[in-house]
């Protein structure tokens, strides 16, 4: 089975990572926000952003999200983020998710997100 | 391709499944304890108690679970976590597993459990 990838991310000073990764029925992706000057609900939805940019390339739909995986720099944010997940999933078909502290790779990075999804 | 969504719930705030099935794939939700007052070898028991339930729903059993993933609020902890752990997995076929230390989303929180298994046929 063919191996998709989407955003391959390359240069000085990044790693040489893709950001979306499917096989068959199969799709997931992970990235933290491009804008780090965002508040905490402007990087989720950054994030979110790309994941439906990217499911729309994969062919598949909020509501084939299977499970989600946040990592935050801070818990206090912890609200805020469910306040933009709550606008994101599709209500019929919630994903399964987890919720941890983290500390990201970079200073005002405030959350990392994996995906997985069907299509 | 089915996907199967069990557990729906929005206690813990945010609307989630605890369980997903993706055709023979099944996938868990960060697992908590209900009692948050207890220590860490007992939230251990209370959450691996659920993910059996969880597992029943979804027609099969820790036998068959694939990855487990332990968040642990205190690496101090790791040996009560596992009492627990040894007592409840089975011996004979143990999951893949990790653990790493992390704060979690309730300050007495002190384990969260994800996990990914199998639907045998």
């Amino acid at each position: 089975m063919k191996i998709e990838r989407y955003d391959i991310i390359k240069g000085p000073g990044r790693p040489s990572i893709c950001l979306g990764m499917a096989r068959g029925d199969w799709f997931s992706t992970c990235c933290t926000a491009n804008n780090f000057s965002l508040d905490i609900t402007g990087q989720t939805r950054e994030i979110f952003d790309v994941f439906d940019r990217h499911m729309a390339e994969a062919g598949t739909k909020i509501s084939k999200v299977l499970f989600v995986q946040f990592w935050l720099k801070n818990m206090s944010d912890y609200q805020a983020v469910n306040a933009v997940w709550a606008d994101w999933i599709d209500p019929k078909n919630p994903p399964a998710r987890s919720c941890v502290r983290a500390d990201m790779a970079h200073p005002n990075s405030l959350i990392e997100i994996r995906m997985h999804a069907a299509r | 391709m089915t996907i199967e969504r069990i557990g729906v719930t929005s206690d813990y705030g945010p609307l989630m499944s605890r369980c997903v099935i993706h055709n023979d794939t099944v996938l868990l939700s960060g697992i908590v304890a209900g009692d948050l007052s207890q220590s860490t070898e007992m939230q251990t028991r209370d959450v691996l108690h659920t993910i059996d339930g969880l597992l029943a729903e979804a027609r099969t059993n820790r036998e068959n679970i694939l990855t487990v993933h332990i968040w642990l609020a205190n690496m101090e902890h790791f040996q009560d976590m596992n009492a627990a752990w040894n007592d409840w997995v089975d011996a004979a076929a143990p999951p893949a597993r990790t653990c790493v230390s992390g704060e979690l989303y309730h300050p007495d929180c002190k384990v969260e459990i994800t996990a990914t298994g199998v639907i045998k046929n």
